[in-house]
């Protein structure tokens, strides 16, 4: 009973994405990267080693994307690498999410002092400028394990989706099966989960898509930036490595290197920008673009 | 003149509003780089022992410093003296450079107001200008292409299409330098190659940074068209026969610059933060790049200067837009 | 400055949409006579908007016209480019929209709607001579000309109706549509426009088609009553012998329903049912589902619009027809 009930919430979630090509197109491609995060490092091996002789090598039936600065094929490294991608992104958006949920329901169902509050705190880590503070920030900590580098990311990121959540439980608030529930005296957490909360759970999903997006954008700069410490697996790393650290980007026969980074970061965002996009426009037909 | 009077009043608000913002976020800045835990200033004591070849107990002095973090002195107290040092305009002390902040400051920061302009000015006025066009070719093929083309630029981040701008005009095509400000050899001044040299580097970062912003501009202002170009007032301007070019300038026009305008300071602080990524990767002097330099040398003192910088200006950008709006829109009289 | 004719005949339009077609009009064939005010009746969805977009040619860009005609001035409306049409637009044929809230520009004052319309209708003119004209008009319909200078949100309800009349007299044209000039307005409001609309009508002598719901209203106004059901033009007549005897079932019941109001509330009834869908309209008569004397043959055939002697005409079996 309880099972099929959250199976059909889920079904009503992914019901309206299927109707609008973004969407279907963004989920497929999200879902390739996600195959290729989960089964690929099973299926393709990782030979890493150095080789200053297979240097720079272009892409061959061997090496289906060529090799870097050590000789190491660069389409197992990212294979590899893609669970690192997706995994920290994912979990920075799973903290971002909450906290913007918790601030974002708190502001706008309390209201008065604490949500106007709230609001100020809201829109003062909304205005500071998120990636300067994050390379600061990171700089100043050395060495942190993923999670708490993850948490701190998702300091910065929880802004946009509160201010969002926070104006929906607010117009929520005075919808008038609310007020009559409030008369009934049903009690705060009854009219919060009950009546509340299920008009908002699209929009959390919408924040969480968003939200894994920009932290794959901001885990990937802060790594080609080099402030952030992470496995060398990761793309974000590897583009460090290739733009600043080899220099790879200025020598002509070596421009497959960065260039099949690029190619990856740039498809995984590509298709996670169309999901987030489709999923706004599903939840929100009034955003469509055609009709 | 009461109107004057409203406005007055309105942007005195708003100034208060600014000064408190930017209070409050200098303070969070302060509270969180004190309040971590651990002590940030041991992993950096330790770089700079290496680096600089110092005793430890020298080097944890010197990082303490740096970070303004003297444990010694209880956390309101060094509060105090932070909020002191800021009233007195200084902002820090560059270790690497061996100069107070506020001077490598004012060399970069002009370097990066300047591509930030240029980018904002050429990506707002073709991209506004796309964007309306989009609106009113609506459901037919041009529309299409622009929005998957826009949609396809949203989705790049500042850095790769940094590297792709770079890799394209500068390594592939020879068009643009590889570095610096302007050509050395040039010598700096209100002269003809000065300037010509100076726009000629610029144009990788200003086109990279442009190019971020072009399709957000395109999207908003198709967005805000399409919905005016529903509404009645723009029905019954057509039912009078006012001509096409009359309705797009007074009636799409007109109201869709102002819910676009108010964007211009999320596009300036977020063409900020993604300055030292593009300036990185062009290796132009601004403060995005000595921000990034800054931080690989741990040079914190002159790293958390440009911070405060970058946030003073951004909220200084979105208070000024602030103050623009009740110009530009006669039913917002600074209510 | 006197009205013109206007005959539409035939007129059939749809609206495409996601659903379906929907049929807005069906061979919709109606007559204002000049210097009269026609009033168009009916509910909302009965296709009178659609009769006055055909005219003013206002038509949405989901909406196609399948066959008929309007003439006016012995030209064919439909027949002409947009180019062509514009030597009518405002200068022979205005327009008084139904959302007086929302039709003017927010970011213009009044003067500056009266100065773009004249610029890009007539010509360039001499900007105190335009401003003495819209101090004129906007006396005319009661309002002071300091009004020019202001801007839409400063202004109620009841003042932009009237600037929108006023608007819609600017080149003394033939023919004024009003869309629903009065709804949204409150009582006293209501009462002051309707006078100001006689007023006007008494003085100019143009042809006015005054688009309502509201059948009291037209009572009041109009000298001819054309009424009109889920697309189709029903019935047309003279105020008088409209109120007195209406004709078809349909209109029978609307003045039934009308008369409760002044009269006891026994014996009348509002008519029973629900308009047809205008995505799958019914075969033949659409009033037939809800028709009390509906025969064999309104089921099966669309009735034709048949002379009841003298000016009337309805599209009724009741009232002789061959199938």
């Amino acid at each position: 009973m309880r099972a099929g009930g959250a199976l059909r919430t889920v079904w009503e979630l992914i019901r309206p994405m299927l109707k609008d090509r973004k969407s279907v197109f963004g989920i497929l491609g999200v879902l390739f990267f996600v195959g290729m995060a989960t089964i690929g490092p099973l299926i393709v091996p990782l030979q890493i080693g150095m080789d200053f002789s297979r240097r720079y090598l272009p892409p061959s039936l061997e090496h289906p994307l060529g090799t870097d600065y050590f000789g190491n094929d660069i389409f197992q490294q990212l294979i590899h690498g893609a669970p690192l991608t997706l995994g920290l992104a994912v979990a920075i958006a799973l903290f971002a999410t909450l906290i913007a949920t918790v601030i974002g329901v708190a502001s706008g169902y309390v209201g008065g002092g604490v949500g106007r509050l709230l609001d100020f705190l809201t829109n003062i880590f909304l205005t500071i400028p998120s990636f300067p503070a994050m390379l600061v920030l990171f700089v100043a900590l050395g060495e942190t394990h993923w999670l708490v580098a993850a948490a701190v990311m998702a300091l910065w990121m929880w802004a946009g989706a509160a201010k969002s959540i926070k104006a929906t439980v607010y117009r929520l608030r005075f919808a008038p099966f609310v007020e009559a529930a409030e008369n009934l005296n049903l009690g705060t957490p009854h009219i919060l989960f009950k009546e509340i909360m299920p008009h908002v759970v699209p929009y959390i999903f919408i924040n969480f898509v968003s939200s894994f997006r920009a932290a794959l954008e901001a885990s990937v700069g802060l790594m080609f930036l080099g402030a952030l410490k992470y496995n060398p697996l990761h793309w974000g790393v590897m583009l460090n490595l290739a733009i600043f650290q080899t220099g790879s980007i200025y020598i002509p026969r070596a421009i497959h290197y960065p260039l099949s980074i690029i190619a990856f970061v740039a498809l995984l965002l590509f298709f996670t920008t169309l999901l987030s996009y489709g999923v706004e426009e599903a939840f929100r037909p009034e955003l469509r673009g055609y009709e | 003149m009461s109107d004057f009077k409203y406005y007055l009043r309105y942007a005195f608000g708003k100034l208060l509003m600014l000064i408190a913002y930017i209070f409050t976020a200098l303070t969070l800045v302060f509270f969180v780089i004190n309040l971590m835990p651990g002590d940030p200033a041991y992993s950096l004591a330790v770089y700079y022992m290496q680096t600089y070849n110092l005793k430890f107990e020298q080097a944890l002095e010197m990082a303490r410093a740096a970070l303004g973090y003297d444990v010694s002195k209880p956390v309101y107290v060094r509060y105090l003296e932070y909020l002191a040092r800021l009233t007195r305009g200084e902002l820090g002390y560059s270790l690497y450079y061996r100069k107070p902040a506020a001077e490598v400051i004012a060399l970069s920061l002009p370097w990066t107001l300047l591509v930030l302009i240029l980018a904002t000015i050429l990506s707002y006025t073709v991209g506004t200008r796309l964007g309306v066009f989009a609106a009113f070719k609506r459901g037919k093929a041009a529309d299409s292409v622009l929005y998957s083309a826009a949609i396809v630029m949203l989705s790049l981040p500042p850095f790769i299409i940094a590297v792709i701008v770079l890799y394209a005009l500068g390594v592939n095509l020879k068009l643009i330098p590889l570095g610096g400000a302007y050509a050395l050899g040039v010598k700096p001044g209100l002269n003809l190659p000065f300037l010509l040299s100076v726009l000629h580097y610029a144009t990788g970062p200003v086109l990279a940074q442009a190019l971020v912003q072009l399709s957000g501009w395109l999207l908003s202002a198709r967005n805000v068209s399409v919905t005016i170009l529903a509404e009645d007032f723009v029905k019954y301007g057509m039912a009078r026969g006012l001509k096409r070019g009359t309705l797009t300038k007074k009636y799409i026009w007109k109201p869709a610059r102002l819910p676009i305008l108010t964007s211009l300071a999320l596009s300036f602080g977020y063409m900020l933060g993604g300055s030292t990524l593009v300036e990185s990767v062009f290796r132009y002097p601004g403060i995005g790049q000595q921000l990034a330099q800054a931080l690989s040398l741990r040079d914190f003192g002159l790293a958390i200067s440009i911070f405060t910088i970058m946030v003073v200006a951004v909220t200084l950008a979105s208070f000024l837009i602030e103050l623009l709006y009740p110009l530009l829109d006669p039913r917002v009289k600074g209510a | 400055m006197s009205g013109a004719e206007v005959i539409v005949r035939g007129l059939n339009a749809v609206y495409l949409v996601r659903e379906g077609t929907i049929k807005a009009a069906s061979n919709v064939t109606l007559r204002v006579e000049p210097g009269s005010v026609t009033a168009l009746v009916g509910e909302s969805g009965s296709g009178k908007s659609t009769v006055v977009e055909a005219i003013t040619r206002t038509l949405p860009s989901n909406a196609k016209v399948l066959g008929g005609s309007v003439l006016f001035k012995g030209v064919d409306l439909l027949k002409l480019s947009e180019e062509e049409y514009r030597q009518f637009r405002w200068r022979e044929i205005s327009y008084v929209p139904q959302a007086a809230q929302n039709s003017l520009n927010p970011l213009q004052t009044v003067f500056e709607h009266f100065a773009d319309t004249y610029a890009d209708v007539a010509g360039s003119i001499h900007r105190s001579e335009l401003y003495e004209m819209a101090a004129k008009l906007l006396e005319s319909v009661g309002l002071d000309a300091g009004v020019l200078r202001a801007y839409p949100h400063q202004l109620s309800g009841g003042m932009k109706q009237r600037i929108l009349i006023a608007l819609s007299f600017l080149f003394k044209p033939s023919l004024v549509v009003m869309d629903e000039p009065v709804t949204a307005l409150d009582v006293v409001n209501q009462s002051l426009i309707l006078g100001l609309i006689s007023d006007l009508h008494r003085r100019y002598g143009i042809s006015i088609l005054l688009v309502t719901h509201d059948l009291p209203v037209a009572g009041e106004l109009a000298d001819r009553i054309a009424v009109m059901y889920a697309g189709h033009l029903i019935e047309m007549g003279s105020n008088e012998e409209f109120f007195e005897e209406p004709l078809h079932p349909y209109s029978k019941g609307l003045v039934r329903s009308m008369i409760a109001f002044s009269t006891e509330l026994s014996g009348v009834s509002s008519i029973p049912g629900e308009p047809p869908s205008l995505l799958n309209p019914p075969k033949g008569c659409p009033f037939h589902p809800r028709c009390p004397r509906a025969m064999d043959i309104c089921r099966e055939q669309e009735p034709p619009l048949l002379e009841a002697g003298g000016g009337r005409w309805v599209k009724c079996w009741l009232y002789g027809g061959k199938a």
